[in-house]
């Protein structure tokens, strides 16, 4: 997903970021160079030398600071990013209890009912087209118990 | 004539390098591993120096 249109909203005190077919909010509070009633942002742009993946901003002032979608997606909350994030830690976390198993790979991947590629597929943290539900199987296969905690976010 | 620009993009923890406006990787500093992409040695070996160095 790439930067579509990204817009100055002072009133809002916010960048409005078309991607996807959605419209996010961004405000200035989580910007790591902040304008200020003095220092107001100028213009927002697609930063093209960053693939469209990101906007630059500056403020009168002559400073200029830069987001990445990633970090507006993750603000947003937005339920794929999330999904991505997730998938990721979860690998993360089943690289180290291969890594610590007694048992060999080829019976944790015997005991999955699969193929080797699809077990080091699975093992690869940058591979984000596999199911929770493969890397949940492996988890118990490494006599693991995973519990769905939901709770409340901090503000 | 060759010419290439790079840059990286660093925020909570992740650092997200750039050549050419192509993502070369994704980067979690946490971990130290790659979260998208495959990075050079090169490339490996500039987010340590950064690192060391306190820039990232």
């Amino acid at each position: 997903m790439k930067i579509a249109r990204v817009k100055v909203n002072n009133r809002r005190k916010a960048f409005e970021i078309t991607a996807g077919r959605r419209l996010y909010l961004f405000p200035y509070a989580k910007l790591e160079v902040r304008p200020a009633a003095a220092d107001r942002v100028t213009a927002a742009y697609i930063d093209k030398e960053l693939g469209g993946d990101a906007f630059s901003y500056r403020l009168e002032s002559g400073a200029e600071g830069t987001v990445h979608l990633d970090h507006v997606l993750e603000y947003n909350q937005d339920p794929a990013h999330m999904r991505d994030l997730l998938l990721y830690k979860l690998t993360l976390e089943v690289q180290r209890r291969v890594a610590r198993t007694a048992l060999s790979r080829r019976e944790l991947i015997r005991r999955l009912h699969t193929s080797p590629a699809q077990f080091y597929r699975l093992l690869d943290q940058t591979n984000y087209r596999k199911s929770v539900d493969q890397l949940l199987r492996l988890l118990r296969i490494l006599d693991c118990d995973v519990d769905l905690v939901i709770r409340e976010r901090a503000a | 004539m060759c010419s290439s620009r790079g840059r990286a993009i660093t925020a909570r923890g992740i650092v997200h390098v750039y050549k050419d406006a192509e993502l070369v990787v994704k980067w979690d500093l946490e971990a130290n591993v790659a979260m998208k992409g495959r990075p050079t040695a090169r490339v490996l070996a500039l987010l340590d120096e950064l690192k060391k160095e306190g820039l990232l």
